[in-house]
């Protein structure tokens, strides 16, 4: 008898119903704490580490503002002239594989302009040094523009995938003053063919903004989803 | 579980004295090496064996848990490590089930952490080229772990076993039941284990490493009559187990990996056994099925929340069979003629979500991509020149490597063919030792993701080469091994010196290609040795105890030869072992017997890693140089007379001191102290 129960409970021990709750974990809650931190320079927009984005508020209160992550703000009156952001899209109707697709947001009371295209000496990082005051570039404010606002990622048809396709977000991408127009200089070798663009904030000031590279070189080696990304406010 | 158990006669003694007590046996026979029984020592290649009792001593958790202790073998990780072999991982390594081959689903080969070590007999691990008789993928040996039904007198015999160990909360329950007569056997075992995270040297917690393996298997065994006898083999496993958050890198702990895998495994065999011209005639068939869902969850480094999952549903589909005999053409010379194939097919659709949009799609990826191969062989065995022994094989196979269907469209395949071969001379010296010498040459077909497919991997995207050829490995051998001093000292030294040529590498691929690494046959040359011996003091305290002494030593240099010499991907350290152990048995006491054993494991550093490849992320493991490290570990065990269910009780603790240390090639520690209590009833 004794070795029948023996049995009775390994058995009920092998097959018993374990309930695999190590796929059902719970989201985290933290703290906010009033700071400007994001992952700073490089700034991280990977799709999925840092899936928000990271937010960028240049005159905060009055004085020099600062980037927060989208996903975890903690200043309470972030109000975010451009967001840098990367989403994922599927590469074709058949080729499902996906693949990333970042872009730079301007917020809808910010104004942007691409200042190399209309003065072509004016590029690159040694050229975005040489900018210290607003008087340093010849600014036509006829040139500022906000994105279109029509951009709407969330009603492009999505493939099987669930994405959307990468050709119709790069389509909506175009309706960006900055969108991705910098992916390519800061993805090449080519070094000084990165433009230089100047933002309106919301309050008014101007803004110098270059990408310097994409991906990163963190610790001597180029890193994905990170962003070289430097601003400064202009001297009036 | 003890030595003493098991031990009858004065005559079946003497003969476990030599064996019994070691950790890895070095003197026993074996099926595997030639497909008929020698005695292990007289074999031109190094051989170890692991019986089961050894399992249940050293309370091994999976199998390359169970493999660390062997000369010659390295362990990456907890659970799911590459099995390494003399510096060549699973790809390379033929593992095999009662022969037959086992296939995985992971691009890097077959990892063995569905196998239930304690459903075995005993595993046979012969190391050296292995292709005459085993076809692709024998480069660096065979592991053929062996599960079978035994006739003998009328008896039914149980064991329950019951675990704990401390580091993980591991909990486990075994159950064995045998029952036998001179013409039916049958033996059905099960086990249930389930962890949960476990924890590193130092007290850290290994993030996501929980695992839970449930297993149960059946042996049949049917003697028609003196001459026909039928083999059935079945089981199941069920496992659910994640990869330690940061196994990968400290950059890519936001990835978070699980599998729930499920397999089920059936063989059958037939065996025509007289004698005469005819010995042996064996045929046998096999089929496995299997499914791996691979989670692979994204997290935000911001706020710890998942981002997004890829779960790809592996689904794969394997069988094939070996028809071979054994033919006494003179009274010195065995003959051994086969054939045999497999084919293996694998679909891989996958689900991605995306919980921060919140979208859900799949994929369909590729369907029925995989391989198969047939080959013939014939392998001679020459005993007509006195002491020297002469055993040469050669063999020819031809393959089918299919890249699957996507998207609809059915995709290109290869046809590739290989020979192998083998010479080897054992002479025999005077007391029972053994000089031996062999030349072997294996081979290993490259698979469907070698040659077509493109994976997105921990390491980058990697793209197959459809222009590879199958890559060989010249093998010499040197061995000296021998049993003296009416078996108490024992010992086996083997060197090796193996020229792989065709050596299928991972390699670069050129610059804005979209991809970061693709195959490029090269060449390479590993080589190394193994040394392992036993020392045995008996009637130490009294006429039934022994004093048992056991060391090995590996290593292993590898030369990559593409661009230059330079290091060898997967090249471990040198590593020694030493254990001693004290063994009695008091009949008439009602502690029938008990033992105590401490071992050392000592790791040497190894610097020589090859460089990480430009402008990418560097792979899971093995680019890292590792600090030298020692761990202690000890036993001891008790087993009672006269009560209820015979009990037993094993404690083990492994990593005494709770050392911090990073296992060669891994970016996570090491586990820390393990205490482990087992108790087996008989019932």
């Amino acid at each position: 008898m004794k070795k029948i129960i023996l049995l009775l409970i390994l058995a009920a021990s092998i097959f018993s119903c374990t309930k695999d709750d190590e796929n059902e974990k719970q989201t985290k809650q933290k703290e906010v704490k009033e700071t400007f931190t994001s992952l700073e320079s490089p700034y991280l927009i990977c799709a999925g580490r840092n899936p928000g984005g990271v937010a960028f508020d240049f005159i905060y209160k009055g004085n020099k503002g600062g980037s927060n992550n989208v996903d975890d703000i903690k200043m309470k009156e972030l109000n975010p002239d451009m967001i840098v952001k990367t989403v994922k899209g599927q590469k074709s109707e058949t080729n499902k594989s996906l693949g990333g697709m970042p872009s730079i947001r301007l917020s809808s009371k910010a104004k942007g302009l691409n200042y190399s295209a209309q003065d072509s000496k004016c590029i690159g990082y040694k050229s975005y040094l040489k900018i210290i005051k607003i008087s340093d570039i010849k600014l036509d404010e006829t040139k500022f523009k906000s994105d279109d606002s029509s951009f709407d990622l969330t009603k492009l048809k999505k493939g099987s995938s669930g994405k959307s396709l990468i050709s119709d977000i790069a389509k909506e991408y175009k309706k960006l003053v900055i969108g991705n127009k910098w992916l390519k200089s800061a993805h090449n070798t080519i070094e000084g063919d990165e433009p230089i663009w100047i933002i309106k904030t919301s309050e008014g000031k101007y803004v110098k903004m270059i990408v310097k590279r994409f991906p990163a070189i963190i610790k001597g080696k180029a890193t994905n989803g990170y962003i070289s990304l430097e601003w400064a406010i202009l001297e009036e | 579980m003890f030595f003493c158990s098991s031990v009858k006669s004065q005559e079946e003694k003497l003969v476990k004295a030599d064996t019994i007590a070691k950790e890895v046996r070095l003197s026993e026979v074996v099926v595997s090496a030639l497909l008929y029984e020698r005695p292990s020592l007289q074999l031109s290649k190094s051989v170890s064996i692991i019986d089961k009792s050894v399992v249940r001593e050293n309370i091994n958790s999976n199998f390359i848990d169970l493999l660390n202790n062997v000369a010659g073998f390295t362990q990456v990780w907890e659970y799911h490590s590459p099995i390494i072999l003399r510096g060549m991982n699973s790809k390379r390594l033929l593992i095999m089930q009662n022969s037959c081959r086992k296939i995985g689903t992971f691009p890097g080969g077959y990892f063995a952490q569905d196998l239930n070590v304690y459903g075995s007999n005993k595993i046979e691990i012969i190391k050296g080229a292995g292709s005459v008789i085993y076809g692709t993928g024998a480069i660096s040996g065979i592991i053929n772990v062996i599960n079978k039904a035994k006739f003998g007198d009328l008896k039914t015999t149980g064991k329950l076993s019951t675990g704990y160990g401390t580091n993980n909360g591991e909990y486990f329950g075994l159950l064995d039941i045998c029952h036998r007569s001179r013409n039916l056997s049958i033996r059905l075992n099960s086990k249930y284990r389930k962890t949960d995270d476990y924890h590193f040297g130092g007290g850290d917690i290994a993030e996501n490493s929980s695992v839970t393996d449930k297993d149960i298997g059946l042996c049949l065994a049917y003697k028609l009559d003196s001459s026909n006898t039928l083999f059935f083999n079945t089981d199941y496993h069920y496992g659910n187990w994640g990869k330690p958050r940061g196994f990968n890198g400290p950059t890519k702990y936001f990835t978070e990996i699980r599998n729930r895998e499920s397999s089920g495994h059936a063989d059958i065999r037939y065996s025509y056994h007289r004698g005469g011209l005819l010995e042996d005639l064996s045929l046998n068939i096999f089929y496995d099925t299997g499914k791996r869902d691979y989670y692979k969850y994204k997290h935000s480094l911001i706020t710890g929340d998942r981002t997004n999952l890829d779960l790809v549903h592996y689904k794969n589909q394997y069988g094939g069979g070996r028809l071979y005999s054994i033919l006494n053409v003179s009274e010195n010379t065995k003959l051994t003629v086969g054939a045999d194939g497999y084919k293996f097919i694998l679909d891989n659709p996958s689900e991605i979500v995306d919980y921060y949009n919140n979208t859900k799609g799949y994929r369909d990826n590729i369907k029925g991509a995989g391989q198969s191969t047939l080959g013939v062989f014939l392998n001679n065995e020459y005993l007509g020149l006195g002491d020297v022994k002469i055993v040469g094989g050669i063999r020819y196979d031809i393959a089918k490597i299919e890249e699957g269907e996507e998207n609809g469209k059915m995709g290109s395949h290869r046809n590739l063919d290989a020979v192998s071969g083998n010479i080897s001379m054992v002479y025999s010296l005077p007391n029972n030792t053994f000089l031996s010498f062999n030349i072997g040459r294996a081979f290993r077909i490259p698979t469907a993701e070698e040659l077509f497919t493109q994976i997105i991997s921990c390491k980058g995207v990697k793209k197959g080469n459809p222009n590879l050829k199958p890559e060989y490995g010249w093998d010499f051998d040197l061995g000296y091994r021998g049993s003296i001093l009416e078996g108490r000292l024992s010992w086996d030294l083997a060197l090796f010196y193996n020229k792989l040529e065709g050596y299928i590498n991972e390699i670069g691929a050129p610059k804005g290609s979209g991809v970061d690494f693709t195959y490029e046959n090269t060449n390479a040359k590993i080589l190394g040795g193994e040394i392992s011996s036993t020392y045995s003091w008996i009637n130490v305290f009294n006429s039934d105890d022994r004093i048992i002494a056991n060391g090995s030593l590996s290593y292993v240099y590898g030369i990559d030869e593409y661009k230059g010499d330079k290091p060898l991907f997967g090249i471990p350290p040198c590593k020694s072992r030493f254990s001693i152990q004290y063994k009695s048995k008091q009949v008439k006491s009602i502690i029938k017997c008990y033992n105590f054993k401490i071992e050392s494991l000592l790791d040497f550093e190894q610097n020589r890693v090859p460089e990480i490849p430009k402008d990418s992320d560097v792979g899971p493991w093995g680019y890292l140089p590792s600090a030298s490290h020692m761990l202690f570990n000890m036993s001891c065990g008790l087993s009672l007379n006269n009560l209820l269910l015979s009990p037993s009780i094993k404690l083990k603790i492994n990593n005494i001191l709770d050392t911090e240390y990073h296992p060669w090639g891994s970016y996570i520690l090491g586990m820390g102290r393990n205490i482990k209590l087992m108790f087996v009833f008989k019932i």
